[in-house]
């Protein structure tokens, strides 16, 4: 009986003490919900592999492994696709600095479309077009590692352009991981590439770490097809798993790394100079930062909410953390000046707010007034190929799908042009965002080193504006006027004036039936459009700022290599590039007097002025001889007048005489 | 010889004046904002800068043989004006020396960042006191020239 009183009691103080501690418990639960190593070592991944449907997989599974089941076990997953990488479908993440955009590129109707869903100056919303998500991950899916666009729920609210939502039947293109911290050369992009592009989204984070073979292909199911019918199951894509990789407990090794690899980077963001004065690869040297023996990650690092550092002056981070030192200036120079008093200096600041990081060298700067640090970004001087008369041709792993191999002709669209030396072109709503931010407004107005491109796309006038077509409408619609077969530029721009004009024509003639306002073609800063009797094409330039531009900030060069190491007429002189150099409209039409615009236009300097100031250069050296002169006789002067006034007699104080 | 010195020195005392204006014109607003100079006002400043530092060893030449030769003798007498001219007149040349001083210092290329700016705040505030002295022998000028024609009247 007393022994049962006990039980009782026992049992009553439990239950209480579980109810008073569930939201306690809860809290904790979620707060340690996901693993932590917290070593600095690295954590060896003998882990269990996931299907979409949370099945373990074995060696005799046929259906591809979920990064999203297999990772998000153990890693918070939903913070995680909030970042940089993932974020730009969302609504509610700002826009941050303008970036390169993804550019819509149909060679068989020379488009090429700058598209983003970020906010961005002159690039156009996708959503805004009728290009589905569904469009965007069959275009663009080899380019992205997984999540945003290529998982996300939502659709355009625009017109249906006929292409069905293959995902049921392709599967979501998951956050794959591996993708940024698989172990160098433990990923296989060009197989992801494949599977992608064969719509075997779900089969591609498995085909890309080799850990079985997939045969089978999405992209030849009918868009009626079932994948929930167990009847037609078999039709998908199977994976032959690799026996060899599970051990007997049926765990996999997966070579993962914290910090992903440089190689991992290179793979969305490198890029080909094409200019008349490039450099073969094995000329390049490469980033000065990477040949000190740093890696990417290093400034672009991130925390598990993966909002990647970009490393830009002003940068706000979205977790509220200070990111100053990892920019250029407050690695280099000021540190976190946020964090100190101006008057005490770099001496004030905590040690983890202090420059220096990595060893970083402190520049002098050496005879460069310091007026230039408040009209240029570091980058002008020190990243990017230098200044040229002309600026060349570029080609970017996101833009002209490098690391695939393939022959790439230096003038496949879209055509890239660099380095522009101007602004930023952020929209209004980013620097209004930045409004209160005092180094983010001034970093906004210094000359930042460039890429560039010119839209070129089918559209209709609406009103001033011209509205892109949806890309893929076009060349349904202009296929029989065009009959272009793969090349728009061989086929038809290189025919000629004439040829080119007689087909354009046609296809505006062929769109016309298809919509209801005035239809255009825009290339390289101008637009083309039918004259009343439809017989002609007319052609007028558009605003210049129809350029779209996104700075850039690699391969940093070695200091001895920065614009003005070798003197001040480096740019000033009167035919230095920076503010000379002139800009050639370039797009897939063509164009015997293309839209020109110099380096001074687009930094909103006057060009006479700027050849004045720059004149004034000239005679440099000869003013600082009559300057030293000067200085010395003035010198001289009030030394002798100084000596004078010490030796000049003092008066003697009279004496009184005594009678 | 004495009337050309004279002639000589009204010439080089207007050229200076102008100059200064111009000076003091394109860098007022800087001063005020404490900020770098706009590109016209710039490339005025630059171009009067070099007039300027003609002028300067010419003005420190001549002024005082001038002074000594003409007015000084006759004015001297009286004391005064004269004497604070004089001292006037080498706190001119002196901010003007600064002001020239601190320029090379910033062209030979040697100086870092800190030192530049240093040298700017120099520069400001000696252009500053430059264009004070200058006004100042303007009026201490046009008051001894009335106290010599008084005796006249």
């Amino acid at each position: 009986m007393r022994t049962s009183a006990r039980l009782l009691l026992a049992a009553c103080w439990m239950a209480a003490f579980a109810m008073w501690e569930t939201p306690c418990s809860a809290q904790a639960a979620d707060a340690s919900r996901f693993a932590h190593a917290d070593s600095s070592s690295r954590y060896v991944h003998w882990i269990d592999l996931y299907d979409v449907d949370n099945r373990r997989i074995t060696p005799e599974s046929t259906r591809p492994y979920s990064p999203l089941n297999t990772c998000g076990r153990c890693h918070d997953h939903e913070v995680i696709s909030h970042g940089w990488h993932f974020n730009a479908f969302s609504d509610t993440v700002p826009a941050g600095r303008t970036s390169e955009p993804w550019i819509w590129t149909d060679e068989r109707t020379g488009t090429q479309l700058p598209l983003s869903y970020r906010q961005h100056s002159q690039m156009f919303d996708p959503r805004d077009l009728g290009i589905s998500a569904w469009e965007m991950t069959v275009k663009f899916g080899d380019r992205v590692p997984g999540g945003g666009f290529a998982a996300a729920a939502e659709q355009p609210s625009a017109e249906d352009t006929g292409q069905a939502d293959r995902r049921p039947i392709s599967g979501v293109l998951e956050n794959d991981c591996m993708v940024c911290h698989a172990a160098s050369g433990g990923y296989d992009m060009t197989a992801r590439r494949e599977q992608i592009q064969l719509q075997n989204h779900a089969w591609a984070a498995t085909a890309a770490i080799h850990l079985g073979s997939v045969n089978g292909r999405a992209d030849r199911l009918p868009d009626n097809f079932d994948p929930a019918d167990a009847a037609q199951a078999g039709k998908l894509p199977q994976v032959s798993y690799d026996s060899r990789r599970f051990d007997p407990a049926g765990k996999v090794f997966l070579d993962l790394v914290r910090k992903p690899d440089n190689n991992a980077c290179y793979q969305c963001h490198s890029q080909q100079d094409l200019s008349a004065s490039r450099s073969l690869r094995w000329q390049h040297d490469q980033d000065v930062h990477l040949r000190a023996g740093m890696s990417c990650v290093d400034c672009h690092r991130n925390g598990i909410d993966h909002h990647t550092v970009r490393g830009f002056e002003g940068e706000v981070h979205p977790s509220g953390q200070s990111v100053a030192t990892l920019s250029c200036v407050g690695c280099h120079v000021s540190g976190d000046v946020a964090h100190t008093d101006p008057r005490i200096g770099v001496e004030g600041l905590p040690v983890s707010a202090r420059p220096g990081r990595f060893g970083a060298p402190m520049p002098a700067h050496a005879g460069i007034p310091p007026v230039h640090f408040d009209l240029l970004s570091c980058t002008s001087c020190h990243a990017g190929p230098p200044p040229s008369d002309e600026p060349g041709a570029i080609m970017t792993s996101l833009s002209h799908a490098l690391g695939t191999a393939t022959h790439r002709p230096d003038d496949q669209l879209p055509l890239l042009r660099s380095p522009v030396f101007m602004p930023l072109s952020d929209t209004q709503a980013v620097a209004d965002a930045a409004e209160d931010r005092g180094s983010a407004q001034a970093a906004r107005r210094k000359l930042h080193p460039h890429r560039v491109m010119w839209p070129a796309f089918w559209g209709q006038l609406d009103g001033e504006r011209i509205v892109p077509l949806h890309p893929e409408s076009v060349y349904t619609w202009t296929r029989r006027a065009l009959r272009v077969r793969r090349d728009f530029v061989t086929e038809v721009s290189a025919q000629g004036t004439e040829a080119f004009n007689q087909k354009v024509l046609l296809a505006l003639a062929a769109i016309a039936e298809q919509i209801e306002g005035t239809p255009v073609y825009v290339s390289a800063g101008k637009v083309y459009r039918a004259d009343a009797s439809r017989e002609q094409l007319l052609s007028e330039p558009l605003d210049e700022q129809a350029m779209v531009a996104w700075p850039v900030g690699h391969d940093v060069r070695p200091a001895n290599w920065a614009l003005g190491a070798q003197g001040c007429s480096e740019c000033h002189r009167p035919d230095a590039p920076i503010f000379t150099g002139t800009l050639l409209a370039a797009g897939p039409a063509p164009d015997e007097s293309p839209v020109q615009v110099t380096m001074a236009g687009l930094q909103g300097i006057d060009a006479q002025r700027q050849r004045l100031w720059n004149q004034l250069f000239a005679r440099r050296d000869q003013f600082k001889l009559i300057l030293v002169a000067s200085v010395a006789i003035t010198g001289l002067m009030l030394l002798a007048i100084a000596v004078r006034w010490l030796a000049r007699p003092v008066a003697q104080p009279t004496q009184e005489v005594q009678p | 010889m004495k009337r050309w010195t004279g002639v000589v020195a009204i010439v080089v005392l207007v050229l200076l004046i102008l100059t200064t204006t111009v000076l003091a014109a394109t860098a007022w607003g800087s001063m005020l904002r404490v900020g770098h100079m706009g590109s016209d006002a710039l490339v005025a400043h630059m171009a009067a800068s070099g007039v300027f530092v003609l002028l300067v060893p010419v003005t420190a030449v001549i002024i005082p043989r001038w002074a000594a030769r003409g007015g000084a003798t006759a004015a001297g007498q009286r004391g005064g004006a004269i004497g604070l001219a004089g001292m006037v007149f080498w706190c001119w040349l002196a901010a003007s020396w600064l002001t020239m001083a601190t320029m090379l210092a910033s062209m030979v290329q040697n100086l870092g960042t800190t030192g530049l700016l240093t040298m700017l705040s120099i520069h400001r505030w000696s252009g500053a006191a430059t264009v004070i002295a200058l006004l100042l022998l303007i009026v201490v000028g046009i008051v001894s020239g009335r106290s010599r024609r008084a005796p006249a009247d």
